[in-house]
C-alpha cells in the first residue's frame, strides 16, 4: 500500500503542475462566469441558466483534462524511460497502475473541488444556491473516475491519441446509450439481441447524470443515486482490472 | 545592405502579408454576409431535437439554454416587429427543439405559446401547451402543470374563441391548483374566475353562478372583502340576466 | 548461501514479435550464463548485440521466448528478487519535476524503506556521488553527468546485493569515468555483485572479474579478461578480431 501511495503521490506532483489544469480551471471559470451574462439575456430563467451551464462546464472540462492526462501518462513513462526504474523495483505492474489512478484522481478532484467551490459562490452570490446541485456534482466526480480509468485502460495498449480518441468515442456513447435502445426497436432479431446486449455492457454515463432533476429541483430517489454510484464505481474497477490485465502482459 | 536592415524589411514584409490576409478574411466575410441577407436569413436550417439529443452527450440541457437565448434574441425580435412574418414555421420548429432538449422549459412553453398565438397561430401554441403537459405528468410533484393548463385555456379563449374547451382548461388548472402538490390558491382563484366567465360567455348560467358562489363563500372562509364584493357583483350580474 | 549463483541465465531467448512493417527481431539468441557472488561481470558488444535485451530480462521487464532466467534462485517477476538488485537503465531520464534528492527519496519508497534508513541512505548516497550540493536542484536543469550521478544513487538506494548497469560510462568526461570507476571499484570491495554492459572496452579492462562478448544476440567469448587477451595484446584487439571473425562467417559459433 505505502509503494501505491509513493506511486500516486508521485503521479499527483506530476499532474498537478500541468499547465493543461490551469487553461482548464480558468476556461471553466469563465463559462460559469458567462452564465450570469447570458442569464441576464434570458426572460426569466436566468437562475437555470446559470445552474445548466456551471454544471456542464464543470462536467467537461474536468472530463476532458482527465481524457487528455490520463492517456498520457503511460505513455509519458515509457517515453522517457522512466518506467524502467520504477518496474526494475519491487513493485508490482497493478502497484504502479493503482499509483497512477490515485495520483490523477486527487488531482482532478482538487481541480474539481476548486470549480465546485467557484460554482457555489457564484450561486450564493445569484441567491440561485440549491443543495441538490451537489448530488449532480458527486456524480460528476464518479464519471471522472470512470474516464480515468478508462484512459489509462486503452493506453496500455494504444498510443496516446488513439487512446484518446477511443476515450473521447466512449465518453459520447455512454452519454448517448438511450440512442442504442432506440435503434434495437427497429432491428431485426439477432441484431436487435447483439445491440441489446451492447447496451448492458458499455458504460452508461447517463446513469451519472441527473443535471436536469437537479436544476429543476424535481425529487429523485436516493436508493437510486447511490446505486448509480454504485454502478460508476463498479464499473471503473473493472476498467482498472482490465487495463492492469493488459499492462502486466506489457514488456518494456 | 546590412543585415539588421534586411531583416527588418524582412519581417515588415511578414507583418504586411499577414494584414493584407486578415484584410481579405474579413472582406470575404462581409460579402458572405451580404448573400445571407439577400436570402433571408430565416433560412437556416433548424435541426431536430433528436437529432440535436444523438450528439448532445449529456449536455442537452446548456444547448437547449443556448436555442433559447437564440430565439429570445433573434426571433423573438423578429416577430415583435412583424407579427404575421412567415418566420412562425421557423419559430414553431426553435420551440420544439427546445422543449425537446429540455422538456421542462417552463419559459418556452409558456412564453413560446403567446409568441405563436400572436403570430397567427394558435393551433401551434395549443400543441406546444399540450406538449408540456403531457411531459410533466411525469414529475408530479415539480411541474407547472396547473400554469400550463391555464395559458392553455387562455389561448383557446382569447385567439381560438372556443369557450367550450377552454372553460375546461381553467376547471382543470383550478382544480389542480387547489390542493397539493400543485397548491396555488392565486391560480385556483383565477381559474375558477376565468371558468366561470367561460361558462358565462356559453351562456350557462347555472354553472357560472355555481362557481360564483364557491368563489363567494371562498372569500367569505379567508376574510377576502374584496373577492366577496367580486362575486356578489357577479351574482346580481347573473341575476339581473335571468330575469 | 555463497555457492548460489546470482543470475543463471539458461538458453535464454528473446524475439521481438513482428508488428506491422517489420518482421520478428532476434534480440538474443541462447544465452547461457552463470554470474557468481561478489563477481564484476561485463557484457560487451556493439549497440544492437542483446546486452539491454539480457538486462531486461534480468528484471523481469520482458519476459523470454524460449529459456530460463533465474536472480537469486528465483525467476525476477517475483518482487523480493527485484528488492535486492540496483538497476541503472541507459542514458536515464528522470521526472523532471522532482529534485535530484526528492528523486532518490521517491526510488527507496518504492522499496518500502523505513523513514529512519531511508533518511540516512539519502544523505550518505548523495555525498558518495558528491550531488549534496546540487540536491534542492530540479532534475531538469540537471547535467548529463549529474543525472548519471542521481541514476546512481538512486540504483544504490537498496544497498542492492546486485547491481546492474546499463552502459555506466557512456556520455561521461574522463573525470567522471574515473570517479565512477572507483565507486564501482568500492563497491565490488564490498562484496557486491556487479554486472555491466559496454561498449567501451577500456573502461571494462581493469575493472570486471569476467567478461561476455555478445554479437547479434550470441553470447560468442567469455572468460576472464586474462583467458581471452591470451592471443591478442589487448581485449580491444581481441574483440576486434572477434568481432570481424564472426560478420565473415556470421554461421560460426
Amino acid at each position: 500500500m505505502s509503494k501505491i501511495l509513493q506511486l500516486a503521490g508521485n503521479t499527483f506532483r506530476e499532474t498537478i503542475r500541468d499547465r493543461v489544469l490551469n487553461v482548464a480551471l480558468l476556461f471553466a471559470l469563465a463559462m460559469i462566469a458567462a452564465g450570469i451574462l447570458l442569464g441576464t439575456l434570458s426572460i426569466g430563467e436566468d437562475q437555470k441558466i446559470v445552474k445548466d451551464l456551471g454544471l456542464a462546464a464543470i462536467e467537461f472540462f474536468s472530463v476532458a483534462i482527465a481524457i487528455f492526462i490520463g492517456t498520457s501518462l503511460l505513455f509519458k513513462e515509457m517515453d522517457k524511460r522512466t518506467i524502467f526504474i520504477v518496474l526494475a523495483k519491487p513493485v508490482r505492474r497493478y502497484e504502479f497502475m493503482l499509483g497512477k489512478f490515485l495520483g490523477l484522481a486527487a488531482t482532478l478532484t482538487c481541480l474539481l473541488a476548486a470549480m465546485t467551490a467557484a460554482f457555489g459562490l457564484m450561486l450564493v452570490a445569484l441567491h440561485a444556491f440549491a443543495f441538490a446541485l451537489f448530488w449532480q456534482i458527486a456524480l460528476e466526480w464518479l464519471q471522472i473516475l470512470l474516464m480515468i480509468a478508462l484512459a489509462l485502460m486503452f493506453s496500455t495498449f494504444a498510443s496516446p491519441v488513439m487512446a484518446m480518441a477511443y476515450s473521447f468515442a466512449l465518453y459520447l456513447i455512454g452519454h448517448n446509450l438511450e440512442g442504442l435502445r432506440v435503434l434495437a426497436r427497429q432491428a431485426a432479431p439477432t441484431a436487435r439481441r447483439l445491440i441489446l446486449l451492447l447496451y448492458d455492457v458499455l458504460p452508461n454515463l447517463g446513469h451519472l447524470d441527473i443535471k436536469n432533476q437537479v436544476v429543476y429541483g424535481m425529487p429523485f430517489s436516493l436508493s437510486q443515486w447511490c446505486v448509480a454510484a454504485s454502478y460508476g464505481l463498479v464499473y471503473t474497477a473493472f476498467a482498472l482490472v482490465v487495463g492492469v490485465l493488459i499492462f502486466a502482459r506489457r514488456e518494456f | 545592405m546590412p543585415a539588421g536592415l534586411q531583416g527588418a524589411i524582412a519581417q515588415l514584409g511578414w507583418g504586411v502579408t499577414a494584414a493584407v490576409l486578415l484584410a481579405g478574411a474579413a472582406g470575404l466575410s462581409v460579402r458572405l454576409d451580404a448573400f445571407h441577407r439577400a436570402e433571408g436569413a430565416a433560412r437556416y436550417p433548424v435541426p431536430r431535437a433528436g437529432v440535436v439529443r444523438a450528439v448532445a452527450t449529456g449536455y442537452e440541457d446548456v444547448l437547449a439554454d443556448a436555442f433559447w437565448l437564440q430565439f429570445l434574441q433573434y426571433d423573438g425580435a423578429k416577430l415583435s416587429e412583424n407579427p404575421a412574418t412567415r418566420r412562425w414555421q421557423h419559430v414553431w420548429a426553435g420551440l420544439r427543439l427546445i422543449t425537446g432538449l429540455d422538456p421542462h422549459f417552463k419559459d418556452a412553453y409558456l412564453f413560446g405559446s403567446w409568441v405563436l398565438s400572436d403570430a397567427g397561430h394558435p393551433r401551434q401554441a395549443e400543441a406546444l401547451l399540450e406538449r408540456a403537459i403531457a411531459r410533466d405528468r411525469r414529475w408530479p410533484a415539480f411541474a407547472e402543470r396547473p400554469r400550463y393548463d391555464f395559458q392553455l385555456g387562455f389561448v383557446r379563449f382569447l385567439y381560438l374563441h372556443d369557450y367550450a374547451s377552454a372553460r375546461h382548461a381553467f376547471k382543470r388548472a383550478a382544480d389542480l391548483a387547489s390542493h397539493p402538490p400543485y397548491r396555488d390558491p392565486y391560480l385556483e382563484e383565477a381559474g375558477l374566475r376565468m371558468t366561470a366567465g367561460m361558462a358565462e360567455r356559453q351562456d350557462h348560467r347555472r354553472l357560472a353562478g355555481t362557481i360564483w358562489k364557491v368563489l363567494y363563500r371562498h372569500a367569505v372562509a379567508a376574510h377576502d372583502r374584496r373577492m366577496q364584493a367580486i362575486a356578489a357583483r357577479a351574482l346580481a350580474r347573473l341575476r339581473g340576466r335571468r330575469s | 548461501m555463497d555457492d548460489v549463483a546470482i543470475v543463471e541465465a539458461t538458453n535464454l531467448t528473446k524475439i521481438y514479435p513482428a508488428v506491422i512493417g517489420q518482421s520478428a527481431k532476434l534480440g538474443l539468441d541462447g544465452l547461457t550464463l552463470t554470474v557468481r557472488p561478489g563477481e564484476t561481470f561485463g557484457l560487451l558488444g556493439p549497440n544492437g548485440a542483446g546486452k539491454t535485451t539480457s538486462q531486461k530480462l534480468f528484471l523481469g521487464l520482458m519476459k523470454p521466448t524460449r529459456g530460463t532466467i533465474k536472480v537469486f534462485g528465483r525467476g525476477p517477476e517475483d518482487p523480493s528478487v527485484r528488492a535486492r538488485i540496483g538497476f541503472l537503465p541507459e542514458n536515464p531520464y528522470f521526472y523532471n519535476y522532482l529534485t535530484g534528492e526528492e528523486f532518490v527519496r521517491f526510488c527507496g519508497g518504492l522499496f518500502g524503506l523505513p523513514r529512519r534508513t531511508l533518511d540516512d541512505r539519502v544523505k550518505t548516497l548523495l555525498e558518495t556521488v558528491g550531488m549534496t550540493q546540487a540536491r534542492k536542484v530540479q532534475l531538469r536543469k540537471y547535467s548529463k553527468g549529474m543525472l548519471q550521478r542521481i541514476g546512481i544513487a538512486q540504483a544504490l538506494i537498496n544497498d542492492p546485493d546486485l547491481v546492474l548497469l546499463d552502459e555506466p560510462m557512456a556520455g561521461l568526461d574522463p573525470v567522471g569515468r574515473r570517479e565512477l570507476r572507483e565507486l564501482i571499484l568500492g563497491l565490488k570491495k564490498a562484496g557486491k555483485t556487479i554486472f555491466f554492459n559496454s561498449h567501451i572496452l577500456s573502461d571494462v579492462e581493469d575493472i570486471c572479474d569476467r567478461v561476455g562478448i555478445l554479437l547479434a544476440g550470441k553470447l560468442v567469448a567469455l572468460g576472464t579478461v586474462k583467458e581471452l587477451v591470451q592471443g591478442g595484446t589487448s581485449l580491444e584487439d581481441y574483440f576486434v578480431q572477434t568481432v570481424e571473425r564472426h560478420v565473415a562467417q556470421p554461421s560460426a559459433t
